[in-house]
């Protein structure tokens, strides 16, 4: 019971696959390409997003990891070799901007077909529970009292979790110490033993800490309260201005026609309370900010730019 | 605060044929992805994701976790047969299994890495069980200036490596530690000797380099070899004997412990818990002179440690909601798919699922004895595979290999690269071990180092003022100088007994 | 003075001395440390040129020091069990100059890298098959339908269980 249709749903999914049929979005075999490796957050974004299609449509969706490079595997193959029938989307994250971007020769988003942004990731910044500061304002007096005192822990060097705190420090004048780690979870179990002060990152990373009480959320860098959190003033409220635009969404290949990624975004934007779509951004503290083909490669062209920027600074 | 009630309801839950079947099921595809190098854990367990929805959470997670462990144990299957690590927590396991199935005892290899690894994940599960919470709190205490002790540590073993000459040995290591320096600086985020190649801003794979060391290098000393068409070479299926195994219960046990310990902390991995068990196994054993020649304590170490780290990761798992390695992070988000919520209230919230997890994991390491000592003598039948095909096979798997871990066509042209690197090492005694140790440990350091001092705002004296890195740095300085000072000491003995 | 120790001991010397050279380019202080990506690079390199020099030295005076056996007694670590090796019969045939040995040797390397050249041009099944049946009949196995029954068979289990049970992405043909 286990292999015939594990070989059977493979078999589908190698590219000498038959060409979709004609009667619209999806297709009765849907490839869901992520640059992730398993366990990822692309992944985790795209299983979830196939388990949720094969109920709602009845289709079989097959998630492909094409790891390596930093997300230029993924996107090389997107833009050379996938097909164009709309049999093969592709989850996208700040990464897909970033290393086109880094190196040289790797197809950005312009060589592509953005097709729809799905969801922001708020970016928040949090303390542990025995922290002094109970509110955003009292972390900045002391910073701005005590300049690289308080060290604040990010996911990862060079991501948009260090961009954010840059803007941070920009706008409120403040000097951190950065501390970088492993991922959003390796800063979480920092903050978790107290060994660094804050963390900036999204919620979802910490969610039953952020519950139970153990971590306490500080201010949110997003132009509106959180849903889940809605005790948590926004950086805007106190008078700076720092958004962040952590995005996921898809991308589809080069020279898709444009009435099919308009179909596809459609179809998309319908899926937001399905199961088990719906947890799935429920439970990472995510919000929905849907925008079609058209809106995104706009969206693209800002965020493109804001990255392009910092890259440039850290060099 | 022990729920008699929820525990008998896991155990009854447990215990029906429905969730002993998926879980032996998981045990088994395990082995097959464990054996199958470039196949972790995660992608087990990612492909059977699909088929666990509409089966009961714990059902699921437990053959998850099922899979988990064979995979550990599959790993030393393929280093012990081939010479190459069938999985990354198999490293250390290729250098006492793979001379001793080459001494024809293939059977009695497999047996013990089969026999030590259910030991090692039977024993973390009762320590998860007993102190997961306790634990926890104990792993959050480690943070950069404790991981780079640990770092330390770990490298201080290559001065107990057998080496022909010293300085080549610390060549080797060096040359280790500088290939992880490739990829993306974790500090800027910038490249870092990528030379303009995407293909290198993730870094060198330590798979890439062992497998290309180890498997390709043995290819190639194997081809270059007179008499091919030997016969083949006469191998025995026999299990190891209890006696045998009831003298490498000490060894297990304690190696157990450390894959415990290092699996709790979420920076490290079962290669570092099997590479720093191997080395306490030497240390401890009355025949040290026989670790690298095919020692049972120096197979048993790795193997028991590194299924011991399973029970580990659980402890951040569970009690955080924090994966410490890809396959945790795959059950992590199923966990999430299933409604559940990891976190210390779990265990009060969900003690039932709890406590199935528990008992799911001892009776898959029961499942792994027993199936393992069943695959054992059809294992060791790749010892009567004639050689021109043996050594064809293990190149393509090789290859095949690298294309699995990265996708990269590039990393397959780099296993050749190191398989000839690998070569031209053994040729001039240049050891390999030390510089995969390196690979293995060398990010931890680098990255922990800075962020430590970033910590502590340039201050070197953290290493020194924090109670847990200081004690295991100094214990690094003493075992890094006990072979010489040993060696001193014999010899001062030696002139005195001549005089 | 041994040789060996000396070439090689200079070789690891240019390569530390490239390391430490190359590792210039790289920022002293990040965004967020002042150790900065420079730092550990130019210290294993400089550990490098170290040990190497090291090596030059003890080997010219011809020494080996022997590291690591803790507790062992010395030279008791040479493997005590080699002796299968006193069997093999041998070879004293050369091709082109060459033993034949090092002739199998450098051909499987050859092979080898056409193999990882051809990969994404013909595709994995084709490459793997012409290339393993290749590499049989080079290390000793001359029978043709078992060569060839051979190649076969590893490319079909490694396709198999890669590819089509664990779902991996093999190279497929650009030339077509």
């Amino acid at each position: 019971m286990f292999k015939p249709k594990l070989l059977v749903t493979t078999l589908i999914a190698l590219p000498l696959a038959l060409p979709a049929m004609a009667d619209g979005w999806p297709p009765e075999e849907l490839n869901l390409v992520t640059h992730s490796s398993s366990g990822g957050g692309g992944d985790v974004m795209m299983r979830n997003l196939g388990q949720t299609m094969e109920s709602e449509f009845g289709i079989s969706t097959v998630v492909d990891n094409r790891v390596g490079g930093s997300g230029a595997v993924a996107l090389s193959w997107l833009a050379n070799q996938a097909p164009t029938d709309g049999t093969a989307i592709m989850s996208v994250t700040p990464t897909q901007l970033i290393t086109p971007l880094r190196a040289d020769g790797i197809p950005g988003y312009q060589d592509v077909t953005p097709i729809a942004r799905l969801f922001i990731d708020p970016s928040t910044l949090y303390v542990h529970e025995n922290s002094e500061f109970e509110t955003i304002e009292e972390l900045l007096e002391h910073a701005r009292e005590n300049p690289r005192s308080l060290s604040i822990g990010i996911g990862s060097a060079g991501s948009l979790d260090q961009l954010v705190l840059q803007n941070f420090e920009a706008a409120t004048g403040i000097e951190v110490r950065t501390v970088p780690h492993e991922g959003g979870g390796d800063a979480v179990v920092a903050l978790l033993g107290q060994h660094v002060d804050a963390v900036v990152g999204e919620p979802g990373q910490a969610l039953t800490h952020l519950d139970n009480g153990t971590l306490r959320m500080l201010t949110v860098f997003q132009e509106e309260r959180l849903d889940a959190y809605p005790d948590v003033p926004t950086l805007s409220e106190i008078g700076y201005e720092v958004v962040s635009n952590k995005f996921r969404g898809v991308f589809g290949p080069p020279g898709m026609d444009p009435d099919l990624a308009n179909e596809i975004a459609d179809k998309l934007s319908t899926l937001y309370e399905a199961e088990p779509w719906n947890t799935y951004w429920v439970e990472g503290s995510m919000n929905p900010a849907f925008l079609g083909p058209d809106d995104f490669v706009s969206f693209l062209d800002g965020a493109n730019e804001e990255m392009g920027d910092f890259i440039e600074s850290l060099e | 605060m022990i729920e008699v009630s929820a525990i008998l309801e896991a155990l009854l839950n447990v215990l029906t044929p429905y969730t002993l079947f998926f879980l032996v099921l998981g045990v088994l595809i395990g082995i097959v992805a464990g054996i199958l190098p470039g196949i972790n854990g995660a992608i087990g367990i990612s492909l059977i994701l699909p088929f666990t929805f509409g089966m009961e959470p714990a059902t699921a997670l437990i053959m998850m976790l099922g899979l988990w462990g064979g995979q550990n144990f599959g790993g030393g299957v393929t280093a012990a047969l081939v010479h190459a690590p069938g999985a990354a927590s198999g490293a250390a396991t290729l250098f006492d299994g793979y001379p001793m199935a080459q001494k024809g005892q293939a059977g009695k290899a497999l047996g013990i890495i089969c026999v030590s690894s259910s030991i090692g994940w039977f024993l973390s599960t009762i320590m998860l069980a007993v102190i997961a919470i306790p634990l926890a709190a104990f792993a959050l205490r480690f943070s950069a200036p404790e991981y780079f002790a640990v770092g330390i540590f770990g490298l201080s073993m290559v001065a107990s490596m057998a080496t022909k000459n010293i300085f080549k040995g610390a060549i080797a290591t060096l040359f280790g530690l500088a290939i992880v320096t490739i990829g993306t600086d974790p500090f800027s985020g910038l490249p870092r000797f990528t030379f303009g190649r995407f293909e290198l801003m993730d870094g060198i794979n330590f798979l890439v380099v062992m497998i290309g060391v180890f498997a390709i290098a043995e290819v190639l000393v194997q081809v270059q070899k007179p008499n091919v068409q030997a016969k083949v070479k006469k191998f025995s299926r026999e299990l190891p004997s209890w006696r045998e195994i009831r003298a490498l219960l000490p060894t297990m046990f304690r190696s157990a412990g450390i894959g415990m310990l290092v699996g709790t902390a979420p920076g490290a991995g079962g290669s570092i818990a099997a590479f720093i068990a191997y080395n306490e196994a030497k240390r401890f054993s009355r025949k040290p002179e026989e670790f690298g020649y095919g020692s049972q304590e120096g197979l048993a170490a790795p193997e028991a440690a590194n299924n011991a780290t399973e029970g580990g990761a659980m402890v951040p798992l569970l009690a955080l909601g924090i994966p410490g390695s890809g396959a945790a992070a795959v059950i992590l988000a199923s966990m999430i798919l299933y409604g559940l919520r990891p976190g210390p209230q779990i265990f009060t919230e969900q003690p039932v699922l709890v406590y199935s997890l528990f008992f799911g994991l001892a009776l898959g390491a029961v499942a792994l004895l027993i199936l393992g000592l069943l695959l054992t003598p059809y294992l060791a039948l790749v010892m009567r595979i004639p050689k021109p095909y043996l050594i064809t096979g293990v190149a393509g798997i090789a290859f095949m290999a690298a294309m699995a871990i990265t996708g990269l066509l590039f990393d397959v042209r780099l296993v050749l690269l190191f398989g000839v690197v690998g070569y031209i090492m053994r040729k001039l005694d240049f050891p390999p071990a030390p510089m995969i140790l390196a690979l293995v440990l060398g990010f931890m350091i680098e990255t922990s180092l800075r962020r430590a001092l970033i910590m502590s705002d340039g201050d070197w004296s953290i290493f020194m003022t924090r109670p847990i890195a200081a004690t295991i740095l100094a214990v690094a300085i003493l075992s890094f100088l006990y072979p010489m000072l040993r060696e001193i000491v014999g010899r001062l003995r030696q002139r005195s007994a001549k005089q | 003075m041994l040789l060996k120790n000396v070439i090689s001991g200079l070789v690891c010397l240019v390569l530390g001395a490239l390391l430490w050279w190359i590792a210039g380019d790289v920022p002293s202080f990040t965004a967020t440390d002042e150790l900065g990506g420079r730092f550990f690079p130019r210290l294993i390199a400089a550990m490098i040129m170290l040990a190497s020099a090291g090596l030059i030295i003890t080997g010219a005076l011809g020494i080996e020091i022997a590291g690591g056996q803790v507790g062992g007694k010395k030279g008791q670590a040479q493997a005590p069990q080699v002796s299968k090796e006193d069997e093999e019969p041998v070879e004293t045939a050369h091709v082109l100059g060459v033993p034949v040995g090092t002739a199998r040797l450098i051909s499987f390397v050859l092979v080898m890298l056409v193999y990882t050249l051809i990969l994404d041009v013909i595709g994995y099944i084709p490459a793997s098959l012409v290339t393993f049946a290749v590499m049989i009949w080079i290390a000793g196995e001359h029978r043709p339908v078992r060569v060839i029954l051979g190649s076969v068979v590893i490319t079909a289990l490694l396709y198999t269980l890669f590819a089509i049970v664990f779902g991996m992405n093999v190279p497929e043909a650009s030339l077509f």
